[in-house]
């Protein structure tokens, strides 16, 4: 039997982002189960929509399939517990909303000793925060993605990225301070 | 530049997303400003932290098996019956039937990976030893009894994790319990070497290939991650590395 082309390309194209698929998924599902359920899915349909895919990035292509995967999966199975959407402050990108936010640094360097980080306690204040903001930090800081790529990603326009990233950070650091794990 | 007009542009300096003219106005500003030094200071802090200490989840063997099995029949190619599928990879030059396929394909995705998946595996080990050893839940079934607890934990997970009597080597069995580690749920048998606890995190791995024992020594813990037999292991604890490497041999030998 011929081995067919398509499917061939669409492997050596697709698998090597499966850690990439597996582990945004895994964050933002929350456990293994389902984060294996929605990559699943995603390859299918990436595979169906293979065509579609017009060169560039394969990862950035993807990955905007998880998430669509685990939007529809999360509308399937309603859970309580999973807030995505943040409530996003009424204010255009860089106004004072954000300036805010991050207002009340202190500013002895010693207050936040964060190079000495437990992963366990920054893992569960990850998944504290809302799944949007969480998705935003996980794009940028651990598949090192650009704005532009990000954009591409969720489907917002670069602008609301780049606010959405802020207030996730200041969000994080909140959580943090708030934990009492800031010294 | 002003305060106001400085802050919302930290980020984008921070992310090395700035313009070159506008982050060079930035810098200076933040060399006559502590205030807005202080929270560039603390966005790379953030930023850090979430890089060096987040897990990375990786996707498990089982699951690129998975999906190497459902691929051929949303295909809907004639004749390509899932059983039928033959994918050739000239990557690996092995022509592979049905179920071994997607195995084949894990390795394409994993090759190169292992030593980054066995750090993982240890970040995630010592995270969840360390909270069992805090929260004092570090035992589910006492006893020393291999024949107790081995039965026990098969029962409540997929996997048959290896006990041994030990304790003439200085290694007695104290009991096991149930632990998540990463993403796994494991079973955990718990032995004592003098006053440490070492823990023997044990999950499903399918039908993966074995792996070497690679060792992974941090926060004062060290850590050693091999597979065995289609089972995950990983040994952690605070005692010697020398001594966890001795506990393990004697594990992988069968005890």
């Amino acid at each position: 039997m011929a081995p067919d082309p398509r499917r061939r390309q669409f492997e050596l194209l697709a698998l090597p982002h499966l850690d990439a698929a597996y582990n945004l998924a895994r964050w933002l599902a929350g456990n293994a189960t389902d984060a294996e359920d929605i990559v699943q899915d995603a390859y299918l349909r990436g595979w169906r929509y293979f065509d579609s895919f017009r060169g560039g990035d394969m990862r950035v292509w993807l990955l905007a399939i998880v998430r669509t995967s685990f939007l529809t999966w999360m509308k399937d199975n309603r859970s309580p517990r999973l807030v995505f959407f943040a409530e996003e402050p009424a204010g255009a990108p860089g106004s004072a909303h954000e300036t805010t936010a991050w207002a009340d640094s202190p500013r002895d360097p010693e207050a936040l000793l964060l190079d000495r980080v437990d992963s366990a306690v920054l893992a569960r204040l990850m998944t504290d925060l809302p799944g949007e903001y969480r998705e935003v930090l996980l794009l940028r800081e651990m598949e090192d993605l650009s704005y532009r790529d990000i954009a591409e990603i969720t489907g917002t326009p670069v602008g609301t990225v780049m606010s959405r990233l802020a207030r996730a950070r200041a969000a994080l650091r909140k959580l943090w301070k708030a934990s009492g794990h800031a010294v | 530049m002003q305060c106001d007009r400085a802050a919302p542009l930290l980020h984008r300096l921070a992310d090395g997303q700035l313009g070159r003219f506008a982050a060079w106005r930035l810098r200076r500003h933040l060399a006559s400003c502590p205030s807005c030094a202080w929270r560039f200071e603390e966005i790379g802090a953030l930023r850090a932290a979430i890089r060096t200490t987040l897990p990375y989840h990786r996707a498990s063997p089982a699951l690129a098996a998975r999906i190497g099995a459902a691929l051929p029949r949303e295909a809907g190619t004639a004749g390509a019956t899932p059983s039928r599928w033959r994918p050739r990879l000239p990557a690996l030059g092995l022509g592979l039937s049905g179920a071994l396929a997607g195995v084949a394909l894990t390795l394409l995705v994993q090759a190169g990976m292992s030593e980054r998946r066995a750090e993982t595996i240890g970040r995630a080990a010592i995270a969840a030893h360390t909270a069992a050893m805090t929260s004092g839940h570090v035992i589910d079934i006492p006893t020393s009894d291999r024949h107790v607890v081995k039965p026990w934990l098969s029962a409540r997970l997929d996997v048959s994790p290896p006990a041994a009597d030990l304790a003439a080597e200085g290694f007695p069995l104290i009991g096991g319990r149930i632990d998540r580690i990463g993403g796994h749920m494991a079973a955990v048998v718990v032995y004592k070497r003098r006053q440490h606890v070492i823990d023997l995190y044990a999950w499903n791995a399918g039908d993966a290939p074995d792996e070497p024992p690679r060792t992974e020594t941090r926060q004062g813990f060290n850590t050693i991650f091999w597979r065995q037999g289609g089972t995950d292991l990983v040994a952690v604890s605070d005692v010697a590395a020398g001594e966890l490497a001795e506990f393990v041999a004697k594990i992988a030998a069968g005890g």
